[in-house]
């Protein structure tokens, strides 16, 4: 099956998952994307869906996980609540701290090609009190715009990220969010990336799973890191068994 | 009639049914239905603060329901002011005979009882309920006994008073239409460590006696902290105090998470108790922000039951005073333990002087679509006579606080108090 065809199934199969999705619950790994800016009076939290459902090299827009269908209706959303792309703040958190102290994770972006910060485990369940606190500001369908002037804590600008330091997250684990360029909505489309990790409880440091890449345009696109498929394990082992054939056939010649 | 009843009480007691009691049910078309809704921390001074208002215990017909158990009655308490339910009938001057149908819904319920004429509903008596006679209310520890009904939203009247545990700007229904609201109290509020048995009552349990709002945090964040951050003890580390809380309809819950320097919108988890004294049970930590336990009495119940320790597991509750003193009466081997915080313990001095932070300001609120009665006992339970309000008369020692003796102010209730 071509590449091409599988996405497009995979999207297909996803919409429609995903158009019957209730709004956030806990302990679920749903994925939060949050976009703020530094005078915002509406903050834009959006609920991607479960980490294992999000579609890799998808717009997220189409394939139906924002919820708003297409990257103009996005771009729209951010506009008339005060949200230009230009010096947009913006990231991912989600995780499941349910069945804490049993287990417990948390994915976090940063920026991208940065170091993850070596966090105390420990303190994910923490973390995710606010990850949930932000999740569940939306109370119908998969976003909500929650005003960080009324200071009633469950903005973007109180959990993920603020310029005083003092969001849930910066407190309590690590600021999640990056800030697009002062002229990231001029000219042709520009992106910006962020990676994504996981952590869970006995990690120290994380695991990168991929990227969020946001144009210009309001597309918002994840790449999970690459995963060998299995034919090309077997090229590998295949190059590898060659390896040592030549080894030992020069090893023999030598001697 | 009155000599009927007087013989079938007689008969009665005769018969040694002593605690069936001749009864009286109001009558249909003779009486206004006035819905009084809201906190359950409170319920005790605002039931003693209606019934005088009708002009004391002797000139009312009552009926009190789901009460606590006679032998876990807070000192200074009578029985009805435990009840869940209560149907209180009398005079109410500038108006006429009411009959005033409490159901303690929960402070943040209360909001939005009063808040939302047309949508909100809650559970009270069947105006049938038979009540005492005047002086001699009924007692019971369990059901109604013809049982509940759900009113408001214009079934026999809109949900007209609600008591609450903070002010509108900080609940559920901030910004919504009021009638009025006045303030009437202070409700102090504390942090328990539950029962155990004389042989559990070691460490860590036994180590705990005290908890910082950083501690406080950690649990409403997490769900639970690990026992050496109570501790300091190394030893400790790995066995775990979990949180034990209320619903959001809590007005203990929002002074708590306030208190702790967090928003009420804050995810709170916690852990459920059910099962027994011997026996109790430990839910799986519930993240949604809705969860907890409804009512405050049963909280304070289930931190009451002992054992947990046996099972490797120990909890934190919040409560209301009553409700916590309530349940130390409930096991003769004691109770929930209450815990100072940062260092202060509980008392109506250190409450009224600011060196304890944890209460709340208490609010009376009339909903815009209350009736002409429903609005004449607001105004005459927030009459302020030569400073003295109608509720400060209501107030029981160490229970409440009058809002007159405070010698500090909370600026808002999010606010740390400062001495006036």
């Amino acid at each position: 099956m071509k590449n091409s065809t599988k996405l497009i199934l995979a999207a297909v199969a996803l919409a429609a998952a995903t158009s019957a999705q209730a709004q956030y619950t806990p302990g679920n790994n749903e994925m939060l994307l949050g976009f703020s800016t530094a005078s915002s009076t509406g903050d834009l939290v959006i609920d991607l869906g479960s980490f294992s459902s999000l579609p890799s090299g998808v717009d997220l827009n189409t394939s139906g996980n924002t919820g708003f269908g297409s990257d103009a209706a996005l771009k729209t959303a951010l506009g008339q609540n005060g949200l230009s792309l230009n010096s947009l703040i913006w990231g991912v958190v989600g995780g499941n701290g349910d069945n804490a102290p049993t287990s417990y994770n948390i994915y976090t972006t940063v920026a991208h090609g940065g170091q993850y910060p070596n966090l105390p485990q420990n303190g994910i369940p923490n973390a995710m009190g606010g990850v949930d606190t932000l999740g569940l500001s939306i109370t119908s369908g998969k976003s909500a715009i929650v005003n960080p002037v009324q200071l009633n804590g469950n903005s973007v600008t109180e959990i993920m990220h603020n310029a005083a330091g003092s969001a849930a997250l910066q407190i309590d684990w690590t600021d999640p969010t990056t800030t697009t360029s002062g002229t990231f909505a001029s000219g042709g489309t520009q992106y910006a990336v962020e990676d994504l990790y996981y952590q869970q409880k006995g990690q120290v440091g994380g695991t990168l799973e991929g990227a969020f890449t946001l144009g210009s345009d309001g597309s918002i696109v994840f790449n999970a890191v690459a995963v060998p498929e299995p034919t090309t394990y077997g090229l590998l082992a295949g190059l590898g068994l060659l390896a040592l054939s030549l080894r030992r056939h020069l090893t023999r010649k030598q001697s | 009639m009155k000599l009927n009843k007087l013989a079938i009480g007689a008969l009665s007691l005769g018969l040694g049914l002593a605690s069936v009691q001749a009864n009286f049910v109001p009558v249909p078309g003779n009486y206004t239905v006035i819905h009084l809704t809201g906190s359950t921390a409170f319920r005790g001074a605002t039931i003693r603060a209606v019934i005088n208002a009708l002009g004391g215990y002797g000139a009312c017909n009552i009926a009190a329901y789901k009460c606590s158990a006679a032998g876990a009655v807070p000192t200074g308490y009578t029985q009805d002011q435990t009840a869940k339910y209560n149907n209180i009938y009398g005079n109410l001057p500038g108006c006429g005979i009411v009959l005033v149908k409490c159901g303690w819904s929960g402070s943040e319920a209360g909001w939005v009882d009063v808040t939302t004429c047309s949508s909100q509903k809650e559970n009270f008596m069947l105006d049938t309920e038979p009540l005492g006679d005047a002086g001699t209310p009924i007692i019971n520890t369990g059901d109604a006994t013809l049982g509940y009904v759900s009113e408001g939203a214009g079934v026999n009247g809109e949900l007209d008073l609600a008591m609450a545990d903070n002010s509108q700007a900080y609940s559920r229904a901030k910004g919504l239409a009021i009638g009025n609201a006045y303030a009437v109290g202070v409700i102090p509020f504390v942090y328990s460590k539950n029962a155990q048995n004389v042989a559990d009552q070691v460490a860590p349990w036994s180590s705990v006696n005290n908890i910082t709002h950083p501690q406080i945090r950690n649990l409403i964040k997490s769900g639970f902290i690990d026992a050496a951050t109570l501790t300091g003890n190394s030893g400790d580390a790995g066995k775990f105090f979990y949180l034990a809380g209320r619903n959001y309809n809590s007005g203990t819950r929002n002074n708590h998470l306030l208190n702790a320097g967090l928003p009420t919108t804050q995810a709170e988890k916690q852990i459920t108790i059910s099962g027994a004294d011997q026996a109790p049970v430990k839910s799986a930590l519930s993240a949604v922000s809705l969860a907890g336990q409804d009512s405050g009495g049963t909280l304070a119940t289930t931190m009451s039951y002992r054992g947990s320790g046996a099972a490797g597991w120990w909890a934190i509750a919040y409560l209301g005073v009553p409700d916590a003193v309530g349940a130390q009466l409930v096991n003769a081997g004691g109770g929930p333990v209450i815990l100072s915080l940062t260092g202060v313990t509980e008392t109506t001095a250190a409450v009224q002087q600011g060196e304890y932070t944890y209460w709340g300001t208490e609010w009376i609120a009339v909903s815009t679509c209350a009736n002409a009665c429903a609005n004449t006992l607001y105004n005459t339970l927030t009459a302020n006579n030569s400073s003295t309000l109608a509720f400060d008369n209501a107030i029981t020692a160490n229970l409440e606080i009058a809002l007159g003796s405070m010698a500090c102010t909370k600026t808002t209730d999010a606010s740390d108090p400062v001495h006036n």
